[in-house]
């Protein structure tokens, strides 16, 4: 007689149980799927870097041009073109990471219906993957703060801290994309109007202020605003602290990544039937 | 009797595809009509689906290599993804005891662009072979593949049986208790083939228990004792391999010298 559980095959049930284990078991594809999406990307594309830097920094000259014009040289002491660069990094890194989950089932199609494994770490393993040329871009910032005389002060400690929100935040809705996409594809042509409409109701070319304050708890359930208010916040010392603003962002994109947890265990079973 | 897979009454039926850009607009039709014509609806459902695995039952033994022979489409395909969990079936419990590795097409996650050797780093991931170990058995899986320099060279430089001998020379690294491997040699050449079937022969040798589709009888027939046969999602037949064989050939035959209609 062998003592080992066998391994039961059955059909989908109503709740499967969270396999956190099996996919810490292998984390080392996570690390595959980022090296190989890091290293087509920037083979692939003669200007690998130039793309990067370039898409945040293009938004941001143009915006900076008509802000200054429209309303004077800065926003409470930021220049124009600081305070916009880093929202648009932000934003370059979520739009990049939706993009990229919305797709992912479908394009490492051979993942889910050729081979089994944890399939939450695709989605997991691209969020990270988009995460770099985040980081590349913020390298282009120390330049541009330096030229507009902006120091950053000790709340740049609490930047790693932003960045996981970001990264809770994409990797939350990349999730409900993924799943989604994966069986209606609409999403995915649905997703750069759904991109567009974000873009002007999060606090990329005005500050957060600009929500009248009885109002502010309501539009910080967007998580792009506490996201965009603590790059300022951190990178800039924008003032004040938006420890509320942050707190609510972050209780809405956990909300947001447990129903995504939730959604994808309830199509996980049938997810390669429609890929 | 020590049984690793043992399969009870395991059925898969998947919904007839109707192309993927109905998807939504079928959903919301469905959410829309289903509370005025529930029962009309009814009957058009039960013809939206086929079933591609019918009630199939049976226990294989450890150490066994079992081909599995039938059409296209017969359902060998899908009982290997259903046993290696890449789909859950409909109905019906499997039980396999011990490490479960599978092929079930060449290169799974194989990119064009990458070279030899970042795919099988990336492939070695998927199948859920540790960087160590493949790191040591490297030289090994070019070896074995036989592609010398290539290793080296994006993917798409190479032929469809190169990239089959790299795949193949990657997942014989796995070493699982139980091996499914579906058509993936079709296209490789015979030496290379030979090769595979020693690989398999040994792998059989080690005690280790493997369930082989392919429509190369020749091949089923230097490696395998028994043989399952699929028609249409059914078991038509399990027994041993010479046994199978002749029962299959003697369907083909009446098949074909059967006139068709329409």
């Amino acid at each position: 007689m062998r003592h080992t559980l066998p391994l039961r095959i059955r059909p989908p049930g109503r709740w499967n149980g969270f396999a956190w284990r099996e996919m810490w078991n292998r984390r080392e594809l996570v690390a595959a799927v980022v090296r190989h999406e890091i290293q087509l990307r920037y083979r692939q594309t003669v200007l690998g870097v130039v793309w990067v830097i370039g898409q945040p920094l293009i938004t941001t000259l143009i915006l900076s041009i008509l802000l200054t014009r429209l309303t004077g040289q800065s926003h409470k002491g930021i220049p124009y073109p600081l305070f916009v660069y880093v929202a648009m990094t932000a934003w370059a890194y979520i739009s990049h990471g939706l993009t990229k989950s919305a797709g992912c089932f479908i394009c490492y199609a051979p993942l889910v219906n050729r081979v089994y494994l944890p399939r939450l770490l695709v989605p997991f393993a691209v969020v990270l993957a988009a995460l770099v040329d985040f980081l590349v871009a913020l390298l282009l910032l120390p330049v541009v703060m330096a030229y507009y005389q902006v120091t950053p002060s000790l709340t740049l400690l609490a930047l790693p801290l932003v960045i996981v929100l970001m990264i809770l935040t994409v990797f939350g809705m990349g999730i409900w994309l993924a799943v989604l996409n994966a069986k209606f594809r609409d999403i995915a042509y649905a997703l750069p109007f759904l991109l567009q409409l974000g873009l002007f109701s999060s606090p990329m070319f005005y500050g957060s202020d600009i929500v009248p304050l009885p109002w502010r708890w309501l539009y910080a359930l967007n998580p792009v605003v506490g996201i965009v208010e603590g790059m300022r916040w951190t990178l800039l010392d924008a003032q004040p602290a938006p420890v509320a603003l942050m707190l609510i962002s972050t209780g809405a994109a956990l909300a947001i990544l447990s129903g995504g947890l939730y959604v994808y265990q309830r199509r996980e079973p049938t997810l390669a039937d429609v890929i | 009797m020590d049984n690793v897979i043992a399969v009870r009454n395991i059925s898969k039926c998947f919904p007839v595809n109707r192309g993927q850009a109905h998807a939504l607009r079928a959903a919301l039709e469905k959410a829309a009509l289903s509370p005025l014509t529930r029962s009309h609806n009814r009957s058009e459902t039960a013809q939206q689906f086929r079933w591609a695995l019918d009630n199939i039952s049976f226990e294989i033994k450890r150490g066994e290599c079992v081909a599995l022979v039938g059409h296209n489409g017969a359902g060998k395909s899908v009982l290997l993804r259903v046993l290696s969990r890449v789909i859950r079936p409909t109905c019906g419990e499997a039980d396999l005891y011990g490490s479960v590795g599978a092929m079930l097409d060449i290169g799974v996650g194989f990119n064009r662009d990458l070279t030899g050797r970042e795919n099988v780093f990336l492939q070695g991931a998927i199948l859920g072979i540790r960087k160590r170990d493949l790191e040591r058995k490297f030289e090994e899986i070019v070896e074995f593949s036989g592609i010398g320099d290539l290793v080296e060279q994006p993917l798409k430089s190479y032929s469809n049986g190169t990239q089959v001998r790299l795949a193949f020379a990657i997942a014989a690294q796995l070493e699982p208790e139980i091996l499914l491997m579906d058509e993936v040699l079709a296209v490789a050449d015979e030496e290379f083939v030979g090769a595979s079937v020693r690989k398999l022969a040994d792998l059989k040798r080690e005690g280790r228990t493997i369930l082989l589709a392919s429509h190369d009888m020749s091949l089923l027939s230097q490696l395998c004792t028994r043989a399952l046969w699929f028609e249409q999602g059914r078991l038509m037949g399990d027994g041993p391999m010479k046994e199978i064989e002749e029962r299959y050939h003697a369907y083909l035959h009446e098949v074909s010298s059967t006139p068709r209609h329409g």
